[in-house]
C-alpha cells in the first residue's frame, strides 16, 4: 500500500491526488466504453481484428499530368494530410457528413437536441464542394509546383497468389483543370 | 526529509535540464511539421473538418477557433511563429511557467486543427501536448506529475495489449500481413521494384513469420503492465518503447516518434521511492 503511487500522491498533495484519480478514472471509463474524449485517450494501436477485404483501394494522384507518388519522398504527416481528408471526402454520399448519419442512428429522435450545434460543427455541402479547390492548394504547397490541372483516381486493387498487386477497376474521383 | 530527497534527485538544475530535453524534442517535432507542410499556415485554409463525437472538438468548432486561425493566412503564420517562439523561449527560460502555459494552450489549438482538418484523430501529437504539463508544477508536485507521466506511458501500451487481447486479434493468423496490406498497398503498388518493396513482399509471402512479429509486439505491450508494480525493468521498458514505434512505422507506416518524449520518464530516478524506504 505504501508503495502505491497514488497513495504517495495522497500523502504529498490531496488536490493532486484528486486530479490524478479523476483523470485515471475518466481514462478507464473511456477505454472500457471505447469512446475517446480528449484528453481521455483510447489506445488501440492496431488492435482491431483485421478481415481481408475483397479489394484494397488506392488513391492515384496526378498533378500537371505527372504522378504524385505520395508513398515515398514525403514525411508521414504530409502523407497523412494528403490522404486522410481525401479518404473522408470519398466516404461522403450526397454531400452528407458521415458523422451526422452516425449521430442520427445513435441518438434517434434525440438528435434534434444537438442538431443546431451539429449544423455548425459538421460539414455542409459547401465544405464538400470547396474540397477539390483546397486539395489543389495543398498539393501546390506540398509539391511546390503551380498546379494547372490535377486528377484523383480511385484504384480498386487486389493481391494475386504471388502477392503482386493488380488493378481491378479505376474511377475518377476528382478531375480539376 | 522530503525536501532533502527532492534537492538530491530533482534539483532546480536537473529540472531545467529535463525541461530543455523535452522542449528540444518538441522543437524537433515542430521542425519536422514544417518540412511535412503541416504547420497551420501551410494547410492552405482547409475546409473539411472532423470533430466526430469528441465534445472538446465540438466546443472548439462551436467557438470557431480552428476555422478562424486556419482560414486567415497571416493569423495562421503568426500562430505558427508564436508556437515556435514559445518552444524556443522555454529552452532559454525553462523556469518561466507562463511561457510553458502559453505553449500548452497554443499546442492544444494546433492539436485540434491538425486532427480535425486531418480528418482523423491521430494519437501522434498527444505526448507533445501532455509532456510539458509537469513543468507547470512546483518542485514537490513536479516530481509526482513527472512520475504520473510514466504511468500514462505504461497505460498507453498496456491498454493496447488489452485491446488486442479482448478483440482476439492475437488469434488472427493473418493479422500481421493484413496490417501491412492495409497500410502499405499504395507503396507496394507505386514502388514495386524497390528493395524495400521486396522486403515487404517477403513478409507477405511468410505470414507465419510476420504474425510472430505481430505477436511479439503484442507481448511486448503486455510487458508494460509490469511497470505498474516495479521500476526494476524500466531500462528494458525504455528499449521496448523505442522498438515499438519503429515496428509501427515499418509495418503500418505510422510514425509517432513523439511517444519517445514520454519514454524519458522511464530513465528517471524517482526520489519518492527512496522516501518510502
Amino acid at each position: 500500500m505504501r508503495q502505491l503511487f497514488l497513495y504517495k500522491v495522497y500523502l504529498f498533495n490531496k488536490k493532486l491526488f484528486l486530479f490524478f484519480t479523476i483523470f485515471a478514472g475518466f481514462t478507464l471509463i473511456c477505454n472500457l466504453t471505447g469512446n475517446e474524449v480528449t484528453p481521455f485517450y483510447v489506445w488501440g494501436m492496431y488492435s482491431e481484428n483485421e478481415v481481408a477485404p475483397k479489394e484494397y483501394e488506392i488513391f492515384k494522384v496526378t498533378e500537371n499530368d505527372q504522378l504524385v507518388d505520395y508513398s515515398t519522398g514525403f514525411l508521414p504527416a504530409n502523407r497523412f494530410f494528403l490522404l486522410s481528408p481525401l479518404t473522408y471526402y470519398f466516404q461522403i454520399k450526397n454531400y452528407e457528413d458521415p458523422t451526422r448519419n452516425f449521430l442520427q442512428k445513435k441518438l434517434n429522435e434525440n438528435f434534434s437536441l444537438v442538431e443546431p450545434y451539429a449544423n455548425i460543427v459538421l460539414n455542409s455541402s459547401n465544405e464538400f464542394k470547396e474540397f477539390p479547390f483546397w486539395y489543389r492548394r495543398y498539393l501546390q504547397q506540398t509539391t511546390g509546383e503551380l498546379v494547372s490541372n490535377y486528377r484523383v483516381e480511385l484504384l480498386k486493387t487486389s493481391y494475386d497468389k504471388n502477392n503482386l498487386i493488380k488493378v481491378n477497376s479505376a474511377y475518377i474521383l476528382i478531375n480539376e483543370k | 526529509m522530503k525536501n532533502k530527497f527532492q534537492e538530491r534527485y530533482f534539483s532546480a538544475d536537473n529540472r531545467k535540464s529535463l525541461c530543455r530535453i523535452v522542449f528540444g524534442m518538441i522543437l524537433i517535432h515542430l521542425i519536422f511539421s514544417a518540412f511535412a507542410n503541416t504547420l497551420v499556415h501551410q494547410l492552405q485554409s482547409p475546409v473539411l473538418k472532423f470533430a466526430y463525437v469528441d465534445p472538446v472538438f465540438w466546443l472548439m468548432h462551436l467557438l470557431h477557433i480552428p476555422e478562424l486561425i486556419s482560414s486567415h493566412y497571416y493569423l495562421a503564420l503568426l500562430f505558427d511563429i508564436s508556437l515556435f517562439t514559445c518552444c524556443i523561449a522555454v529552452l532559454f527560460f525553462p523556469e518561466k511557467k507562463w511561457i510553458i502555459s502559453l505553449f500548452i494552450i497554443l499546442y492544444f489549438v494546433y492539436y485540434i486543427i491538425f486532427n480535425s482538418f486531418g480528418a482523423h484523430h491521430t494519437h501522434a501529437l498527444i505526448p507533445v501536448l501532455i509532456a510539458p504539463v509537469p513543468f507547470l508544477f512546483s518542485k514537490k508536485n513536479f516530481l509526482l506529475s513527472w512520475e504520473a507521466l510514466r504511468y500514462f506511458l505504461l497505460f498507453s501500451y498496456s491498454a493496447a495489449f488489452f485491446w488486442k487481447l479482448f478483440r482476439f486479434s492475437w488469434l488472427n493468423n493473418n493479422q500481421g500481413i493484413l496490417i501491412i496490406k492495409k497500410n502499405l498497398t499504395p507503396y507496394l503498388y507505386f514502388n514495386s521494384d524497390t528493395f524495400l518493396a521486396r522486403i515487404y513482399v517477403w513478409f507477405l509471402d511468410n505470414p507465419g513469420f510476420t504474425n510472430i512479429l505481430f505477436l511479439t509486439g503484442f507481448l511486448i505491450e503486455g510487458f508494460f503492465i509490469i511497470g505498474f508494480f516495479t521500476k526494476k525493468f524500466d531500462l528494458l521498458l525504455f528499449a521496448f518503447s523505442v522498438i515499438l514505434p519503429i515496428g509501427f512505422w515499418f509495418f503500418a507506416d505510422a510514425l509517432f516518434f513523439e511517444q519517445l518524449i514520454l519514454s524519458l520518464t522511464l530513465l528517471t530516478v524517482y526520489p519518492t521511492d527512496k522516501i518510502e524506504k
